[in-house]
């Protein structure tokens, strides 16, 4: 029994759709790094993101055309499920591009709506005066130090230097309580007094004659110090005097934030239009691969799907031909796995009510054969028996006899016993020969050396009959068993002689034809004899039916036999008063096994 | 003279014209080259146009980038001159730019690290439109002669961040490339 898989189910489908989020999961993840890789300023660095970026979408493509190409092949060649196949992509695609086409315009909308939103003016303005906010602090905790450092009261304040320098830095707070540290240096750069948050403290003074006025802010990890530097007389000596403050914890950070933000504003709001198409541009370059994809995944769904019914289709295309050993396997417990359960069983008791014909119609022929077999060995008996009556009779008659009428009565029954016998063994030699036909061995068999092979025979035998197979083309290969379809057309040809005993012409000529995806030789015997009747033209390959005195009937029927065994077909046509033309069509031989 | 430039790839090429970049116009730059005992030092400038708009853009809160790219190739004679000149050594310098508004002042940051702070312009886009003494490897002075610089400078009026920066793959007006500038590298006897 031939068992055929009908699908791979919802495994396949599961690997296919896995495959599917797979790939457009590396889409979405990668598309970033790619979009950074390509705005990157060296080509030759990045390389893989531009082969990436642009082989993806291209072997997609290429797989798309290819599968296209197929289709159209298949649809060529007609085979079965192409045509569902056509409307069931055409199907897939129309159902993505309708989903595709909204969402595209939605995201589209999108992008237009979010950077118009990003890039509202109220937002601008908010960045800019939180900048000017927060320079406005900034430049009033600068000039408090500056003119505190260089207000008059300080060199009344330094008068404490030498004294009492605890008083000195308590003036200095109660004047101003900004200040959180004071360092003063003499000329040389020799710190003298550090009073104040120990963040503040200047060490190793690489340029000290550069230490005056407003100092650089300098930035540490979590905290901004503020400095200014002035020069100050105290009792007939120079000192510097540097005053200073931490700025709020994390103001750098804040304000770096602030400036970096107010930066990206600028940027996008400079390049707003090339950036809204940039976006959309890289919309469609992400998106487009994405429904390459998906067109990719329906072919492949719509083999899936198709595949049981093509299945089921050549599963009912070969019962239809006679082939009842074929079933179909189908996991799923699906409607379409109930469909093939029931065509399985359908084709099974269809298989078991043909083979109860096929015992029946034996049954039957074998009864009609004993019948008719009955009959032909009882005719020759009558004579048999009457021959040896009167053998008998003249025999016992004795002296009355005569001699020579003895003689002539023995030689004539005898003579008739012979011949009848012999009747009987050439009846009983058909018969064996019909009934134990040989399988065929098959192989390829140049046709016209074959007929001509045959047609030499009985020409001789008819020198009023003219056999004719130049029609035959010498390329022309059947497959089949040289001696069995030459006695294929030795039986044709001498019912053709039969059917001209006035003598004509037999003609034969073969050619290609193609039934159901197959390549048959198609040959026809056409003869100029009287043609079939009408009355009989349905028994003709009939065991036992014959037209002539002295035919046993069963030459047609050792013809059919044999062509149905090679897997061909005959049949013909007749006119009468005109001839008629046995067709027969033959599997093609192989060039390469000849 | 066959040199090693950098050499595009197919698919490259068919990715800008589906992109249809507007190619950005020529600009233009100096480039000279030294040798200091076996030692080779390139300096480059960038003679454009575009400090009024850089200076512009800083005031704008925005970011200006500038990258000098040198190289040095020794010649091949002979036989094997057809494979092109040998690409010894390249270096890439890469100036940030931007207007420090608390301290007021313009400041550099090279390859990544504070360069310099400037208080008057002329001072600042000299510094930012140059760089001085790029060192590019030893060779033998004897072989001066068989080497030559080559050099160009990527200018951006306005530093555009990843993955911002797409953009300037469809606008010529967001960054300036002047074409490679060769210069020949003298032997000893031939400097003043």
């Amino acid at each position: 029994m031939r068992l055929f898989q009908s699908s791979t189910t919802s495994v396949g489908l599961l690997v296919l759709i896995l495959i599917f989020v797979l790939l457009i999961a590396l889409i979405v993840v990668f598309s970033q790094q790619i979009l950074i890789n390509l705005a990157g300023v060296d080509v030759q660095a990045n390389i893989v993101a531009y082969v990436v970026a642009i082989a993806f979408p291209l072997i997609l493509l290429g797989l798309i055309v290819f599968q296209i190409v197929r289709l159209i092949r298949e649809r060529a060649a007609g085979r079965s499920g192409s045509r569902l196949k056509t409307r069931l992509i055409l199907f897939f695609v129309l159902i993505a591009l309708l989903s595709s086409i909204p969402q595209a315009l939605l995201s589209v909308n999108f992008i237009n709506s979010a950077i118009n939103f990003w890039l509202e003016a109220r937002l601008g303005d908010a960045l800019r005066g939180g900048l000017s906010i927060s320079l406005e602090y900034y430049r009033g905790a600068v000039e408090n130090l500056r003119s505190f450092n260089q207000s008059s009261l300080m060199p009344f304040v330094l008068q404490d230097l030498d004294r009492n320098p605890e008083r000195l830095w308590k003036n200095v707070r109660t004047v101003n309580s900004e200040v959180q540290f004071i360092q003063i240096f003499t000329e040389d750069g020799s710190e003298v007094l550090f009073r104040g948050d120990q963040e503040g403290r200047l060490r190793n003074l690489a340029r000290f004659d550069e230490l005056t006025g407003d100092l650089p802010k300098e930035d540490r990890e979590d905290v901004s110090l503020l400095r200014n530097a002035s020069v100050y007389e105290v009792r007939g000596r120079q000192y510097t005097v540097v005053v200073g403050r931490l700025m709020p914890e994390d103001f750098d950070n804040k304000a770096r934030r602030l400036t970096e933000s107010l930066e990206i504003f600028n940027q996008l709001n400079r390049y707003k239009r090339l950036f809204r198409l940039v976006l959309i541009f890289f919309y469609f370059f992400f998106s487009f691969p994405i429904f390459l994809l998906s067109i990719l995944v329906s072919f492949l769904l719509t083999e899936e799907i198709i595949r049981p019914i093509v299945n089921l289709e050549e599963a009912t295309r070969r019962v239809a031909e006679g082939d009842f050993s074929f079933r179909i396997l189908h996991r799923s417990a699906d409607e379409l796995s109930h469909l093939v359960g029931s065509f399985n069983r359908m084709v099974s008791e269809l298989s078991h009510s043909r083979e109860k014909l096929r015992q029946s119609e034996k049954i039957s022929a074998w009864q009609e054969i004993a019948q008719r077999l009955a009959h032909e060995i009882k005719n020759p008996l009558t004579p048999i028996k009457l021959s040896a009556q009167r053998i008998l009779k003249k025999y016992t008659a004795g002296p009355q006899t005569e001699r020579g009428e003895f003689q002539k009565v023995l030689e004539a029954s005898i003579s008739a016993i012979v011949r009848e016998v012999d009747n009987l063994n050439d009846l009983l030699v058909e018969f064996r020969e019909f009934a134990r036909l040989p399988m065929p061995r098959l192989q390829s068999i140049a046709l016209r050396e074959l007929v001509e092979d045959v047609a030499e025979m009985y020409t001789n035998l008819s020198a009023n009959v003219t056999i004719d197979s130049s029609h035959i083309s010498e390329d022309s290969l059947i497959r089949g068993d040289p001696n069995q379809i030459k006695q294929v057309f030795a039986n044709l040809l001498r019912n053709a002689i039969q059917a001209m005993p006035k003598g004509g012409e037999i003609s034969v000529r073969s050619g290609d034809v193609n039934k159901e995806n197959r390549r048959y030789c198609r040959i026809w015997i056409k003869d100029s004899g009287e043609g079939i009747p009408e009355e009989i033209r349905t028994r003709v390959f009939e065991p036992y039916f014959t037209s002539k005195r002295e035919g046993t009937g069963l030459g047609l029927a050792i013809v059919e036999r044999i062509i149905f065994d090679h897997d061909g077909n005959i049949w013909f046509e007749t006119q009468e008063g005109v001839g008629t033309t046995f067709i027969i069509d033959l599997p093609l031989g192989l060039r390469d096994e000849f | 003279m066959r040199r090693s430039k950098a050499k595009g790839f197919i698919p490259i090429f068919a990715f800008l014209l589906l992109l249809t970049p507007v190619l950005s116009p020529a600009q233009e730059a100096r480039l000279e080259a030294s040798l200091r005992g076996q030692r080779v030092y390139g300096s480059i400038e960038y003679t454009g146009s575009q400090s009024q708009e850089v200076l512009a853009s800083l005031w704008d809160g925005l970011k200006a980038e500038i990258t000098f790219q040198v190289r040095l190739y020794r010649q091949n004679r002979g036989f094997f001159s057809f494979i092109g000149d040998r690409l010894l050594i390249e270096r890439r310098v890469s100036q940030i730019a931007y207007f420090d508004f608390y301290e007021n002042r313009y400041k550099i940051q090279r390859d990544g690290e504070p360069f310099g702070g400037y208080s008057a312009e002329a001072e600042f886009l000299e510094s930012f439109f140059s760089v001085a003494s790029v060192e590019l490897g030893e060779i033998e002075p004897s072989d001066a002669q068989n080497h030559y610089l080559l050099g160009r400078v990527r200018m951006m009026p306005v530093k555009i961040i990843a993955p911002l920066n797409i953009i300037t793959l469809f606008s010529s007006g967001t960054a300036f490339i002047t074409p490679w500038i060769e210069t020949k590298l003298k032997a000893r006897g031939e400097e003043q």
